[in-house]
C-alpha cells in the first residue's frame, strides 16, 4: 500500500456554466514531484486553489494526510503543512527580501503577539533567516524592497518563503513562468533536493522541466482528470498525444 | 548602522525644538505659544495612532475622532461624578486624580475600538471606511444625548487633572506631560511596527492573499492594531479635555477625523514621525491663516493638493529626505 499523502476524490466546481473541475479523482504520493499538466483552460490552477482552499469545491473531497480538509480555510491548511506558491508572483512588495522571508518564518513559529522586540532580532528570524535568503540565492538583496526585485527574483523569493514554514506538502504554481532559462535551471536543481524532505504538486507548462523533475504526472483537459502515470507512460498513452502533446 | 542618517538627524532636531520651546517662548515673550504646542502635541499622538492604521495596517479609518472623543469624555464624567460627588451608576466613584483617569480613558477608547474593530474590520476598501465612518457619528450623537453630560453643550471641567508632582493648571507643566506622553507613544509604536507583531500587520497590508496562506488569519491582528490604535486617541482625549478644560460633542465629528487623517497625510504617511510634523503643520498653519480669514481651508486645500501629489512622503519625507530609500 503506497503512502498517499493527498488524495483528491470527486472533486466538482463550476464558475457559472464552466465547468472547471469535472469529477477529478488522482492521489499523490509522499516524497515525490507531482506535476498536473493540460492545454489553457484545463483547469489545473482552480485545481490547485481548491487544494489550497482559495476557492471552495462544490463537490468532492482533499484528504491531506488521512484529513478532509475540502472545506477549511487557506490559513489553517497552511498550519498544517500545505504551503503555495501563486502564478502571478505573490510576495509582500512593500516589504525587504528579508522582512518578506522572516514573516514566513515567525508565521510558522508560535504566536505574534509580540509588540515590542525588532523582529529581525527575534530567535526565530535569526535561526532561520541567513539560510532563507542562501537557499533562494538572495543574500546580496536582503535589504531591498520586495517591488524592486526582477521577476526572476521575486519568483525565487516566493518559492523560499513557501519553504521556510518547512511544510509536509508544496503546492507551486508554474514556478518557472518568467524564468529565464538560467532560472529554470536553478529552480529544477532546488525542487530535486527539496524532494527528498516533502512533496511538490506542481503546475508547469515547461514540458521539458516536467517530464525531468515529475514522479507521477496528472493530465487534465476541459476540467477532468483523463490519465494519471509516471512520465514514460503519459509520454505513450495515446489521449495525451493527442489532446495535449500533438500528434506526430 | 548609520545612526547620523537625514532622517535620523530631522528626527533629533524636531525633539530638540519641542524640548526646548517652552523656553523660546518664554525668551521671546511669547508664553502663548506654549498652549498652542501643547494643543500640537496631542493632536500628534492622536495622528500618529491612526498612522498605524493608515500608513501599516492598510486600515482607512474615517472615524478615529470616536476614540479620542470617548478619551475625553471618559476624563470629562469622572471630573464630572468626583465634583459632584455623586457615583457614576451610583457605585462607581469620580476622579480627577491623572494617574486613575488617563488609564481608564485609554481602556474605555480601546475597548470602544474592540467593539467598532470587530464589526468593522469584517469588512475592508470602501465599506470599511464608511463603516468606521458611521460608527464615528453614532458615537457622535450618542454624545450629544448625553443630557446629563450637557448634551449638545458639552461639559466643562472646572479644573485640570492632578498628577502628583505636577502642576497642571501651569502651562509649562502640561507641555511637558503632553511631550513625555508623546515621546512615550512614538517610541512605542516606533518599536511595534518593526516587532513580530508589526511584521505581520505590515505584511497583511501588503498582500492579505499571501498572508493567509502563510497560516495567518490576519483579522486578529488587524483587531489588535485598531485597538491600539483607539486606545492612543483616548490618550489625547484624555489630554484635550484637560488642555480645554471642557469636552463637547464636537471633538468626535467626522471632520475631526477628517483633519487627523489630513495631518497624517501632510506630515508623511507610514512615517511614524512624520504625522507629529502634519499636526504641527496643520495646526500652525491654520493659526497663522485664521488672522487674516475664516475661510482658511480654502488655503489649506491647495497645500495639501500640492504635498499629496509633489511629496508622497509628506513633509517628513522631504526633509528626511525618504523618496530615494530603498531599504
Amino acid at each position: 500500500m503506497t503512502d498517499h499523502i493527498l488524495q483528491v476524490k470527486a472533486l466538482c466546481k463550476s464558475f457559472g456554466a464552466v465547468e472547471a473541475s469535472r469529477n477529478i479523482y488522482f492521489d499523490v504520493c509522499r516524497g515525490h514531484i507531482h506535476a498536473l499538466i493540460g492545454p489553457n483552460g484545463a483547469g489545473k490552477t482552480t485545481v490547485l486553489n481548491q487544494l489550497s482552499g482559495d476557492i471552495l469545491p462544490d463537490g468532492g473531497r482533499v484528504i491531506f494526510d488521512s484529513e478532509d480538509i475540502s472545506r477549511i480555510k487557506p490559513y489553517l491548511r497552511a498550519a498544517k503543512g500545505l504551503a503555495r506558491s501563486f502564478q502571478i508572483t505573490s510576495v509582500f512588495e512593500n516589504l525587504t527580501v528579508e522582512e518578506n522571508l522572516a514573516l514566513s518564518i515567525i508565521c510558522h513559529n508560535g504566536h505574534n503577539f509580540r509588540f515590542w522586540k525588532n523582529c529581525l532580532k527575534d530567535k526565530d528570524v535569526q535561526d532561520h533567516l541567513p539560510d532563507a535568503l542562501m537557499r533562494v540565492d538572495l543574500t546580496e538583496k536582503a535589504k531591498q524592497q520586495a517591488k524592486y526585485l526582477s521577476h526572476g527574483e521575486k519568483r525565487q523569493l516566493e518559492v523560499g518563503m513557501a519553504l521556510t514554514g518547512k511544510p509536509k506538502l508544496l503546492l507551486l504554481d508554474e514556478p518557472m513562468a518568467g524564468q529565464g532559462a538560467g532560472g529554470t535551471v536553478e529552480l529544477s536543481k532546488l525542487f530535486q533536493r527539496l524532494k527528498k524532505t516533502l512533496t511538490i504538486v506542481l503546475v508547469e507548462h515547461d514540458m521539458d522541466a516536467v517530464f525531468k523533475l515529475a514522479d507521477r504526472i496528472t493530465l487534465l483537459v476541459y476540467g477532468e482528470a483523463i490519465v494519471t502515470g509516471t512520465p514514460d507512460e503519459i509520454r505513450q498513452h495515446p489521449e495525451v498525444r493527442t489532446a495535449y502533446l500533438g500528434e506526430d | 548602522m548609520h545612526y547620523f542618517t537625514r532622517k535620523s538627524i530631522v528626527i533629533a532636531a524636531g525633539g530638540v525644538f519641542f524640548a526646548i520651546l517652552p523656553l523660546l517662548a518664554a525668551s521671546f515673550g511669547k508664553e502663548y505659544l506654549v498652549s498652542l504646542f501643547s494643543r500640537i502635541l496631542i493632536y500628534s499622538i492622536a495622528a500618529v495612532s491612526l498612522d498605524l492604521l493608515l500608513g501599516f495596517a492598510g486600515l482607512i479609518s474615517l472615524g478615529h475622532a470616536a476614540f479620542v472623543g470617548v478619551g475625553a469624555y471618559t476624563v470629562g464624567i469622572f471630573f464630572f461624578h468626583g465634583f459632584e460627588a455623586q457615583p457614576l451608576f451610583g457605585f462607581i466613584p469620580g476622579s480627577e486624580n491623572g494617574l486613575i483617569v488617563f488609564p481608564l480613558a485609554m481602556l474605555i477608547s480601546a475597548l470602544f475600538a474592540l467593539i467598532i474593530g470587530a464589526l468593522s474590520l469584517r469588512t475592508s476598501g470602501m465599506h470599511f471606511i464608511m463603516i468606521t465612518l458611521a460608527f464615528a457619528q453614532m458615537t457622535y450623537y450618542f454624545s450629544v444625548g448625553l443630557e446629563k453630560y450637557g448634551g449638545d453643550d458639552g461639559l466643562s471641567l472646572y479644573s485640570r487633572n492632578s498628577f502628583p508632582g505636577l502642576d497642571l493648571s501651569r502651562d509649562y507643566h502640561f507641555y511637558y506631560l503632553c511631550l513625555i506622553l508623546l515621546f512615550l507613544f512614538l517610541i512605542f509604536i516606533y518599536r511595534l511596527v518593526n516587532s513580530r507583531f508589526g511584521l505581520v500587520i505590515r505584511g497583511a497590508s501588503s498582500n492579505s492573499r499571501r498572508i493567509q496562506a502563510l497560516g495567518v488569519n490576519p483579522y486578529h491582528y488587524k483587531l489588535a492594531c485598531f485597538v491600539i490604535a483607539g486606545a492612543g486617541a483616548g490618550l489625547a482625549g484624555a489630554l484635550l479635555a484637560n488642555q480645554t478644560e471642557y469636552v463637547s460633542p464636537g471633538l468626535m465629528h467626522w471632520t475631526v477625523s477628517g483633519e487627523l487623517m489630513v495631518m497624517v497625510l501632510l506630515g508623511g504617511l507610514g512615517t511614524i514621525f512624520g504625522p507629529v510634523l502634519g499636526a504641527a503643520t496643520f495646526l500652525l498653519l491654520e493659526e497663522f491663516l485664521t488672522m487674516y480669514t475664516e475661510h482658511w481651508m480654502l488655503y489649506m486645500g491647495p497645500i495639501l493638493v500640492l504635498v499629496v501629489i509633489f511629496a508622497k512622503r509628506g513633509v517628513f519625507g522631504l526633509l528626511a529626505g525618504l523618496e530615494r530609500r530603498h531599504d
